[in-house]
């Protein structure tokens, strides 16, 4: 198993978490661990052009600077983005359960 | 006759209600019939539409109607004409009225004209039906100086139109002109008959009626004058009379009959075809035009100032290739010759074309991966037209680009993961993210940060810690466990922290015992990811001590089972092979490396790399060419003496060399250590004295694990031992100053506090952690902690933190922080040195 694989099975193993997608640039779902499937397919639709947002808000403050992760913390969950230029990995973690255990 | 055209109609005043006393009539011969149907057409429409009594839509109706040269005389109440003499010629309309109207007119009309019934008689079928001839006698175009509004010269109105006028213009007026009109209508009727021949003088030309005179009566009559135009004549047949009694009667007899036998022979004969010709109206014929719609397409555009920055740096950095090349280029040339130099150049120049157009391609398909919204599409296209500009051969680059793209399968269930490029550092920043939100409260206590905590939480515990409270309250707390699956079960032998990144932490993985050796491990663990660690070396042999070098924080000294030493750089990424290793060779220590350590040595000699293994040999090593040894000094055993005199015999030794198990370099003075052995004995030792102790120390009776200087008092240093104690020294003295035990397991490590001088660490094979503070109690740890089902074999305080960690036998590496100890931060480290020695110096015996 490669090391991706690897990494991408304990964070799916990590605490809380409800699920990973791995988008591509086009906005194709290439990994999906999420329950719910339509789930996956709104996420991989949705987050990418907001990440993009983000990123050109944060190039344009500075272009030198760059995007690098965003979290969007909502009252159920947090959905943590780790944007780049072909890809797009969103991880949904629930905070709830890590304040239980933590 | 005279059109409509001649009639010089001034311009319109702005009075646009001065009353119109006079209406021309300015129509050709045609009109009567076409008016007549064409109003009834206009009257209708206008019934239709107007329905209201709006100045402006009677102006424009008017108007309208003037234009389309409506000519029907139009008989006003108000307005009269009247020649020279005095009649009244008014003229009268043309058209018939509509009944109402009309009713309403004849009652005014006629009732004063009774007395005038065959010229009315007359009139009435001039009226009602006008023939073409009669109105041709009486057609008269009048020159009109108008100088009144255009309205007034309107001659064309329809009734109703008329009507409104009447009551719109100036009621005064009209009513002025009424019953003058009632007089008069009788004059008029009858001079309307003689209207053709006369001529009516126009007193009153050229006095334009002022603006500012609109609404006001005009009591006089405005006189007009009216031209005739000459009568052109198109058919003349006069008709001839001869009496019978004329003697060319016979003649004209004849000739009649002649007419009249020809007209009746013409009905029913053949030489006679009755022909008609009629001018057909040309046929209209639609022609169709038909062009196919003007393509258009929209092309946006849209840029931010990182997009221009973007692409100015993609095409500096493609020009400053481009330039690389031809430069490289140019100096082959220079050997090919000047044939080839053309060539190359045009090739360097499509390829600086191409680069550029990969730039733009890149950039443009960068933009269309990082942006997936409209907008993208929209700069998509913008884009397009740009790229097209720079250069042919840019297509190949773009299906290059895309095809990196097209790679990915997007329709197996489960997609080559691999061949994203750069998902392993996103998967790594996420784990790093995910492990954050998790240990958040946990990495907020390691720092030490003082947290408010929300009183709700509690069940009636104090709210938050103070500094005061911090006595009461000493606990040592287990924060987190560095462990994960591939530590599972390994014995750790060493931790260091990295000098440079503080929060690395080295682990060194690998089993003590000879039968159970297995390959051994070096994992590096980040205070980011608690639970995996950032990555791993793995061994052959078992590692049994490590050390990061403090000059160079990317080296790392790894001491083997088998008395390897290696160093490794931990730079790059995964570096499995050691920059340096001592696997073979003469220097290398035929017993496991025990203890590593990186020492200054001062100025002159630097940082060097000291290992002590048990077989006895202190070696140095240097870092030139590969590692190269030299001995420090080679243990020698030395007798015990006992107590209780020294007479007893020596014993006679197996072997003069004693086994190594521990040193420590003096801080204060970088050529003085202390060695410990496996016969228990401790050594004081000089870098330049190899063959002698410098003092020997007796007091343990089992192997000295481990020794350590304080680093606050630079003669104080303590031991662990296997005989269950831990000794204080100084180092002047044979006789330690201080023992400490706890229970019947062996201590494995001690280690001073970094920022306390009173409190050191231990670790025993019973699995506990213990906390000493030498100003609290001499006789037991302040704080004792149990880690279970495992010994522990390491200790180790964190420099800026109050954390201690411990390393089991189970491979997992347990973080604890200290609280509750008596804060020092403020004392120098004189003051530090007396508190120790003064809790050293009050139990001395």
């Amino acid at each position: 198993m490669s090391e991706v694989e690897a990494t991408l099975q304990r964070i799916n193993g990590h605490k809380g978490v409800l699920g990973t997608i791995i988008v591509d640039a086009e906005g194709t779902v290439l990994r999906s661990t999420v329950l719910q499937p339509d789930m996956a397919a709104k996420c991989a639709s949705l987050i990418p052009s907001l990440s993009a947002m983000a990123r050109s808000c944060v190039r344009d403050l500075d272009p030198q600077n760059d995007l690098q992760f965003l979290r969007i913390r909502s009252k159920q969950h947090e959905i943590l983005v780790a944007p780049d230029k072909d890809f797009t990995l969103i991880v949904i973690q629930d905070p709830t359960t890590l304040k239980e255990g933590a | 006759m005279s059109d409509r055209g001649s009639v010089p109609l001034s311009a319109r005043s702005q009075a646009s209600r001065a009353p119109s006393t006079f209406r021309s009539q300015s129509r050709n011969t045609v009109g009567p019939v076409e008016s007549k149907s064409r109003t009834s057409f206009m009257s209708h429409s206008n019934n239709s539409v107007m329905g209201r009594k709006s100045k402006d839509r009677r102006s424009t109706r008017m108007s309208h109607m003037r234009r389309k040269g409506k000519g029907f005389e139009t008989t006003d109440e108000q307005v009269q004409v009247v020649d020279a003499s005095g009649r009244d010629v008014t003229p009268k309309p043309l058209l018939s009225m509509r009944p109402t109207v009309l009713h309403e007119r004849d009652r005014l009309m006629h009732t004063p004209s009774a007395a005038h019934s065959p010229v009315s008689e007359l009139n009435d079928s001039y009226d009602r039906a006008s023939s073409i001839f009669s109105w041709l006698t009486r057609t008269l175009v009048f020159l009109v100086y108008n100088s009144y509004s255009r309205r007034s010269s309107i001659s064309s109105m329809s009734p109703d139109a008329l009507e409104e006028a009447n009551e719109e213009e100036g009621d005064s007026e009209g009513k002025a002109a009424k019953p003058g009109n009632k007089q008069d209508d009788g004059n008029r009727r009858a001079s309307g008959a003689e209207l053709g021949r006369t001529q009516v003088v126009v007193v009153n030309e050229a006095a334009p009626i002022r603006p500012g005179t609109r609404g006001q009566d005009f009591e006089g009559m405005i006189r007009l004058r009216l031209r005739e135009s000459p009568t052109v004549c198109l058919l003349h047949l006069p008709g001839d009379a001869v009496s019978t009694e004329d003697p060319g009667i016979a003649a004209v007899t004849a000739a009649n009959d002649r007419y009249a036998a020809q007209v009746a022979g013409k009905a029913g004969s053949e030489n006679f075809v009755g022909k008609a010709a009629q001018t057909l109206p040309s046929m209209m014929k639609a022609k169709e035009v038909q062009m196919p719609a003007v393509g258009k397409a929209e092309a946006a555009c849209q840029s931010s100032s990182w997009e221009l920055y973007d692409a100015f740096e993609a095409a500096d950095a493609a020009e400053a290739e481009a330039e690389e090349r031809e430069a490289a280029t140019e100096k082959e040339n220079n050997a090919a010759g000047p044939a080839a130099q053309a060539r190359t150049e045009e090739a360097v120049a499509s390829k600086r074309y191409s680069d550029s157009a990969s730039a733009w391609a890149s950039a443009r398909t960068s933009r269309r991966t990082s942006a997936m919204n409209d907008d993208a599409q929209s700069s998509y296209g913008g884009m397009d037209g740009v790229s097209v500009i720079v250069g042919g051969t840019m297509d190949g680059r773009s299906v290059a680009a895309d095809t990196d793209l097209g790679s990915l399968l997007p329709e197996e269930e489960v997609a080559d993961l691999t061949v994203v490029k750069g998902l392993d550092k996103a998967l790594q920043v996420m784990e790093r993210a995910l492990a954050q939100n998790v240990f958040h409260t946990k990495l907020i206590e390691y720092r030490d940060f003082h947290v408010a905590r929300p009183p709700a939480h509690d069940d009636g515990a104090p709210a938050d810690p103070s500094l005061s409270t911090l006595r009461s309250l000493q606990s040592l707390s287990l924060l987190w466990e560095f462990s994960a699956e591939i530590t599972d079960g390994r014995q750790v032998s060493g931790m260091t922290w990295n000098k440079g990144c503080r929060d690395m932490l080295a682990v060194g993985y690998g089993q003590f015992e000879f039968e159970k050796q297995r390959g051994g491990l070096i994992a590096f663990w980040s205070l980011k990811n608690p639970q995996f660690p950032e990555w791993t070396i793995s061994t052959e042999q078992g590692v049994t001590a490590l050390d990061f070098s403090a000059a160079s924080p990317n080296l790392l000294a790894v001491g083997f089972y088998d008395g390897a030493v290696a160093i490794y750089d931990v730079r790059g990424a995964a570096t499995a092979e050691p920059l340096y290793a001592a696997v073979h060779g003469a220097g290398k220590h035929t017993e496991p490396v025990w203890k590593l350590k990186w020492v200054d040595r001062g100025q002159d000699r630097g940082e060097q790399l000291v290992s002590i293994s048990t077989d006895g040999r202190v070696t140095q090593w240097a870092l030139k060419k590969g590692l190269e040894y030299s001995d420090l000094i080679k243990l020698k055993r030395v007798a015990r003496r006992s107590k209780a005199g020294s007479t007893a015999q020596a014993e006679a030794f197996i072997s003069r060399k004693a086994s190594g198990m521990c040193f420590d370099f003096s801080p204060a003075d970088p050529s003085i250590y202390i060695a410990g052995t496996e016969e228990g004995a401790l050594h004081a030792c000089s870098c330049s004295y190899s063959e002698q102790y410098l003092r020997t120390y007796v007091g343990h009776t089992g192997p000295v694990y481990q020794a350590h200087w304080s680093p606050f008092a630079p003669n104080l240093f303590l031991t662990a031992s296997d005989d269950w104690t831990i000794r204080l020294w100084a180092e002047d003295q044979e006789t330690p100053l201080l023992v400490f035990q706890t229970g019947t397991h062996y201590v494995s490590d001690v280690q001073w506090s970094p920022t306390n001088s009173t409190i050191f660490a231990t670790a025993n094979g019973e699995g506990k952690l213990e906390i000493w503070d030498l100003a609290a109690s001499v006789i037991k740890p302040v704080l004792s902690h149990s880690v279970l089902a495992s010994t522990l074999s390491t200790v180790l305080f964190a420099e800026d933190a109050p954390i201690v960690l411990a390393g089991d036998s189970n491979g997992g590496v347990s973080v604890f922080k200290v609280t509750g100890l008596e804060p020092v931060d403020d004392l120098t480290r004189e003051e530090q040195r007396a508190r120790l020695e003064a809790c050293v110096g009050k139990k001395k015996p």
